[in-house]
């Protein structure tokens, strides 16, 4: 908790004043310092296993990315990053470090008034990749010269992943690596496993859960079983493990894993889905859910107060040192029960990747950032992005593991942001190695038979619209059990057909079908 | 002795209902703030205190310097925007409300027409960042918003009520159009001048629109945004976090979002009451004799 409060300050109040210098500093260095970059250069030839410096022109990349908060000594962390990259690659970089929170919004302006952008966050929940392409705010990438100028970036990210990033058949982004697939878990404090001699080896179905839902309610007070908000993404958890997927949490549509036609269904007119319904209801009725969950939004301060036994998540290697932190426990606390295998489909890798502006003349040299991005060797930039300059923002304890200096005035860690996130140190001796369990759950994972596939929303926008708000009217209360099953559902099947639920499936499908070829 | 009518009991009684509607949720985030978050969670709220716990304050001010930097983007922006939009809006309104004005029809017009139909927001952005090279400066915090049409309106409808025979009056002492304006009109507005002042500055006060779109520089973040943005990253944690973004972002606490939203709100509170004064004494003001 001092942790949290400490950090929190550093990145959400402690930003102006060093704000106030750096921000000129890249731009300014163009001007001045060709003549140190012609000398410096041949001296790094040798390590660069791509274009030597000396015979690449000196540019500046305009790089624009979301991060969290607010960081104190962002200025200088760009400018040791602008520092590295020009020694390697002879570009300087100009990060423009922005909100997640009004990111989505101020990209849409640039692009818009045709502001040069070199490289830029994108994904499928803020600057949305797929409108940008259809502007045409998005360079097309050159497979080839990336092959060729960033070996590393070809090493890194999976043969699927590259498929996510392309429209058309033309590539228009480089997917940043993490643990792109989403592995459905529950996770639980270890307590109350224990308590209830609960064997979670034998869970295969969340209605396992139940008995030991059923204990918790019964003779915990004040504490509930499992996280539920309006917010709770139950099916982006839970969809793959039904044997669906989905075009996203306010379309109702949905494809069979497995069916090699796809055919789009009413996923809630399914028999998986109503299985699930009655199990949240039945976990709501009998008090393993709170009462006002249809409504709740957040539950964060809750849930560091041990209000809640276990929550809906994904397994990724750093899952449980995460939460360990957000739930003010140790992670040998937690435990993690997978529900099923790990699934990859194209919404989890669209949504962390990167992209090239339009107007930007220096897509190459971008590829050779990624590059150093996808450095396995020499993580210095990506764990300098991450968490700031050693010895002043956390000190190295061993060649993979840091400690975070706290309330020091940079801390970032979104490796998905900016690169390969396998590459990152680690912040917790407790958390277990990226490699090989990281690739591993991206190369095990199901693939998605769809995968590649986005679907085009401009034909059917104002049934789209339409039923997205039927979702919002219904699916809160269904999700979180607080209503009847039986009559809502039909009420919701209902109001969607209303909505023009069948435009909607006969368009997706004809597109399905054409993209299938 | 006042006598006591149903009607005035009703009507105070309605008042007093009004007065706790808005005395109450304040009450409950000074409760908040003051409130350790732990106990929140394990109690509840609470319209009082039920521990007076200073540590939101205390966070709140252990990196004073955002804060104080962002108040004073705030009080700079907010007294510079509201002296130009007052003055641009009375000069605007008192030509608009001269009768002898031959082009004053056109100007009513003329100003109708951004109320009614507005390019947008792109092309307010292109206009602003391309043209005047405003983005990202402390300029576009207030210029855009220089003169609100509807005040204007309000004011040229308070100017109107001045009668022309003081302006007439005023030219037959000698006085030219400037001094007219300066030193008969003006003084007879200030009722009028303290209630649109007062729109502005708060308008100006809770501006954190202006700052989204176009501010990036750190150092020039108003209060409001401050907040704003605190708030959309929470929203922005909640959703991904479970997903399996890592990402270590840290929530304020219930507490001290509560505390940041009074430090925010604090200064606003305590000038009004004095503009109050104002709004008074500006009614008897405008009483004529002929």
């Amino acid at each position: 908790m001092k942790k949290t409060i400490s950090l929190l300050l550093a990145s959400m109040l402690a930003l102006s004043l060093a704000g106030c210098g750096g921000g000129s500093e890249p731009e300014a260095s163009p001007a001045a310092e060709p003549p140190v970059s012609q000398t410096e250069a041949p001296a790094v030839e040798s390590e660069s296993d791509t274009a030597a410096p000396a015979d690449l022109e000196e540019v500046t990349l305009e790089w624009y990315l979301a991060i969290p908060g607010v960081q104190k000594d962002a200025d200088e962390v760009i400018a040791e990053a602008s520092r590295m990259s020009k020694e390697k690659i002879n570009a300087n970089l100009n990060i423009h470090f922005m909100d997640f929170s009004n990111y989505g919004q101020q990209m849409q302006l640039l692009h818009s008034s045709n502001t040069v952008i070199d490289l830029m966050y994108t994904s499928n929940w803020t600057n949305d990749f797929y409108t940008d392409v259809s502007k045409g705010a998005y360079q097309e990438l050159d497979f080839a010269k990336i092959q060729e100028l960033a070996p590393n970036v070809i090493g890194g990210v999976s043969e699927a992943a590259w498929k996510a990033a392309e429209v058309d058949g033309k590539l228009y982004a480089i997917p940043n690596t993490q643990v792109q697939a989403r592995w459905p878990s529950i996770m639980l404090m270890k307590k109350y496993v224990d308590k209830y001699s609960f064997d979670t080896s034998t869970v295969t179905e969340i209605q396992d859960f139940t008995p030991l839902f059923k204990e918790i309610a019964d003779n915990e007070a004040g504490v509930y079983a499992i996280v539920m908000s309006r917010n709770t993404d139950v099916l982006g958890f839970y969809i793959s493990k039904m044997g669906y997927e989905y075009f996203g949490a306010q379309n109702p549509l949905g494809v069979k894993l497995g069916d090699a036609s796809l055919e789009v269904v009413n996923l809630y007119g399914t028999e998986a889905m109503r299985e699930l319904l009655d199990t949240l209801r039945e976990w709501y009725q009998m008090g393993a859910i709170r009462e006002d969950a249809a409504t709740v939004t957040d539950t964060v301060g809750e849930v560091a107060n041990g209000m809640y036994a276990s929550m809906f998540g994904v397994n990724n290697p750093d899952t449980l040192v995460n939460q360990a932190r957000l739930w003010s426990v140790t992670l040998e606390e937690l435990v993690m029960v997978p529900l099923s295998d790990p699934f990859l489909s194209t919404g989890s890798i669209v949504a962390t990747m990167s992209a090239v502006g339009q107007n930007s003349k220096n897509a190459e040299r971008v590829y050779m950032l990624y590059n150093m991005l996808y450095d396995e060797q020499d993580n210095s930039l990506i764990d300098l992005l991450s968490f700031g300059i050693e010895g002043k923002h956390y000190n190295r304890v061993a060649p993979d593991l840091i400690d975070v200096i706290p309330d020091s005035g940079y801390y970032v860690d979104c490796g998905w942001a900016y690169g390969n996130l396998f590459n990152n140190s680690r912040t917790d001796p407790t958390q277990p190695d990226w490699r090989p369990l990281g690739p591993q759950i991206n190369d095990t994972a199901i693939i998605s038979d769809m995968l590649g596939f986005s679907m085009n929303p401009e034909p059917i926008k104002s049934e789209l619209a339409q039923i997205s708000s039927v979702m919002d009217e219904f699916v809160p209360s269904l999700m979180t059990g607080s209503v009847d099953v039986e009559e809502y559902l039909a009420q919701l099947n209902d109001k969607l057909e209303k909505a023009g639920m069948e435009t909607v499936r006969a368009e997706i499908q004809s597109q399905l079908d054409a993209w299938k070829g | 002795m006042r006598r006591i009518t149903i009607g005035k009991i009703a009507s105070h009684l309605f008042i007093i209902l009004i007065c706790i509607t808005i005395i109450i949720p304040l009450m409950y985030i000074v409760s908040i703030s003051f409130t350790s978050d732990s106990y929140i969670v394990h109690n509840g709220y609470s319209l009082l205190p039920r521990e007076f716990n200073t540590i939101a304050y205390r966070q709140a001010f252990a990196v004073p310097e955002m804060l104080i930097r962002s108040y004073g983007v705030t009080i700079f922006v907010t007294t510079a925007g509201t002296s130009l939009s007052l003055s641009m809006t009375t000069g605007i309104a008192y030509v608009a409300s001269r009768r002898d004005f031959r082009y004053r029809k056109f100007l009513s017009v003329f100003l109708l027409i951004p109320l009614l139909f507005n390019g947008g927001m792109v092309s307010q952005y292109l206009v602003n960042t391309q043209l005047f090279h405003l983005g990202d400066t402390i300029w576009v915090l207030f210029l855009p918003y220089g003169v609100n049409v509807w005040y204007a309106f309000m004011m040229r409808s308070f100017m109107s009520g001045i009668p022309f025979e003081l302006i007439e009056a005023a030219k037959i002492d000698g006085a030219n159009e400037f001094k007219t304006f300066f030193r008969v009109v003006l003084p007879l507005c200030t009722s009028a001048l303290a209630t649109i002042g007062l729109f502005y500055a708060f308008a100006y006060w809770n501006d954190w629109w202006l700052a989204m779109m176009y501010i990036m520089n750190q150092k020039l973040i108003p209060l409001q945004y401050m907040l704003q943005r605190i708030m959309q990253n929470i929203e922005f944690f909640t959703r991904m976090a479970p997903a399996g973004m890592a990402t270590t972002i840290d929530v304020p606490m219930e507490s001290l979002r509560m505390a940041l939203a009074l430090l925010a709100a604090g200064p606003m509170l305590i000038v009004f009451p004095f503009f109050q004064r104002y709004f008074v004494e500006g009614v008897a003001v405008g009483a004529v004799k002929g």
